[in-house]
């Protein structure tokens, strides 16, 4: 059965990351402008921290030059697959240093993302990017990635699952909770912001 | 999927898209939100930081043989002393077997014992205290799988180096064994025990990669006790209707070559699940 990876391009990543492995120089210069940009943003808006986002890319890029095992099925979730992970442990040994206490298992995935940001204040925030920001830092950190990887990394829900590692039921409810929530945070700024 | 409302409910079920109404507002402010992408310098940047990291394309992609005796080397601290004292164990019984009947003794010994030290050696060479990340491995220039086999050759490197010392105990105590039927005899369920406990320690731990084959084996054995002690009865000892069956049993070599075919493919399916990823043995 013939497998989609997603994105129509001429030559897809599978194959410019088999040209990678095999030392072409060109082909992780393609790689890096396919994906330096979507990494960037995902990075950022899940973190809420530019220079770190960038540092976490760089990290993203490196672990995919070095990794010696099987390449992947398919590239583009694996790729985020990494991002996300790296971004997690980053949060979680600078959880460690500072002494704050762990999150249970249930919670773990909740605790390497940017602190959520009083939603109250939503509308005072000048520009549109720190209003959007504002409105995902309100949101359950779960619920929060689903909506960045669907709606700006325009990832299919597959591709989601594959990313989180949760069953493609998990991340509807995900995606259908966060967007109700989202809604429901709009609506209740805009009536303020009226009053 | 330019339109902003598919992008956000594409995928839902239809009941969760009536459930959620209107989106459009909220489709619309999350639009708002443009950040910028890495410019051409930064872009520059980033290649020449990974420069260094790019696969060297005139690396040789065979591993030397100097390489492998490296590897193998760099293995041997996961072996401790117990582990060697162990086969030096089997082989003091064998001695002494041989000291005191070793013409009959020692084939029984031979083909009940061996099998176990290598199933058992590979429950012990892939235990717990052995094993670091999977992730870190297949960042290294050795692939979780050369790690595997190397490993698994040591402990059957070992295993076969006892078993002929013990092979050679026999044919010096001239036993009426036919010796290259023994050796099938014994190779059957070595492979076999072998593969299983390699293959369940890599995918349920080292318990169950010991208690398995142990079990395995142990109801085998007891299984050939209940038929041996027919004979028994009729006069003949323990060891020498195993001698006879050794030597002249069709259905305990096909037996044996059967399980030689088995524990083959456990070991190759082991290898497979190492390299496709769904579990480093580690």
């Amino acid at each position: 059965m013939a497998v989609s990876c997603g994105g129509v391009r001429l030559e897809g990543d599978e194959q410019v990351y088999a040209r990678v492995r095999a030392g072409e120089r060109t082909a992780m210069a393609m790689l890096v402008e396919r994906y330096h940009g979507p990494l960037l943003k995902f990075l950022t808006r899940m973190t809420g921290l530019p220079q770190t986002a960038e540092d976490l890319v760089q990290d993203t890029f490196i672990r995919v030059l070095r990794y010696r095992g099987v390449s992947p099925r398919c590239f583009r979730p694996w790729i985020y697959q990494i991002a996300r992970n790296l971004a997690r442990d980053t949060f979680r040994s600078a959880a460690r240093h500072l002494e704050t206490e762990y999150p249970s298992d249930e919670d773990q995935g909740d605790e390497w993302m940017a602190d959520p940001v009083d939603t109250e204040s939503m509308m005072l925030q000048t520009s549109n990017r720190l209003q959007v920001n504002a409105l995902l830092q309100g949101l359950p950190a779960s619920q929060r990635e689903v909506i960045v990887l669907r709606f700006y990394q325009e990832l299919s829900l597959e591709e989601i699952s594959t990313i989180t590692s949760a069953p493609l039921g998990t991340v509807k409810s995900r995606l259908f909770h966060g967007l109700r929530r989202a809604r429901q945070i709009l609506e209740q700024e805009e009536m303020r912001r009226d009053e | 999927m330019n339109n902003p409302i598919n992008k956000l409910v594409n995928g839902l079920d239809e009941d969760q898209r009536q459930s959620l109404g209107d989106l459009s507002r909220l489709a619309h402010f999350l639009e708002t939100d443009k950040l910028p992408g890495p410019g051409k310098e930064e872009s520059a940047r980033l290649l020449e930081a990974l420069e260094p990291y790019l696969p060297d394309a005139t690396a040789p992609r065979t591993r030397p043989p100097a390489n492998w005796l490296r590897l193998a080397r760099s293995q041997f601290v996961l072996f401790e002393g117990s582990f060697w004292l162990s086969g030096a164990l089997i082989l003091l019984l064998g001695l002494l077997m041989a000291a005191v009947n070793g013409r009959e003794l020692l084939p029984l010994a031979f083909v009940l014992l061996s099998p176990l030290l290598a199933a058992a050696g590979v429950a012990y060479a892939f235990r717990p205290e052995t094993r670091t990340l999977g992730e870190l491995e297949r960042l290294t220039a050795t692939r979780p799988v050369e790690l595997l086999y190397t490993r698994l050759a040591l402990v059957l490197a070992f295993n076969l180096l006892t078993s002929v010392l013990l092979l050679l105990l026999i044919w010096l105590e001239g036993s009426q064994v036919v010796l290259w039927r023994l050796v099938l005899v014994w190779l059957g369920p070595m492979l076999a025990l072998t593969g299983l406990a390699l293959f369940t320690t890599i995918r349920w731990g080292a318990l169950v990669g010991t208690l398995l084959p142990l079990g395995l084996w142990g109801s085998l054995v007891l299984l050939g006790w209940r038929e041996a002690f027919y004979h028994i009865a009729e006069g003949m000892t323990l060891t020498s209707w195993l001698l006879v069956e050794v030597s002249y049993s069709s259905p305990v070599l096909m037996g044996s070559l059967m399980a030689s075919l088995v524990g083959m493919g456990l070991l190759i399916l082991a290898g497979r699940s190492v390299t496709r990823g769904w579990q480093s043995w580690s």
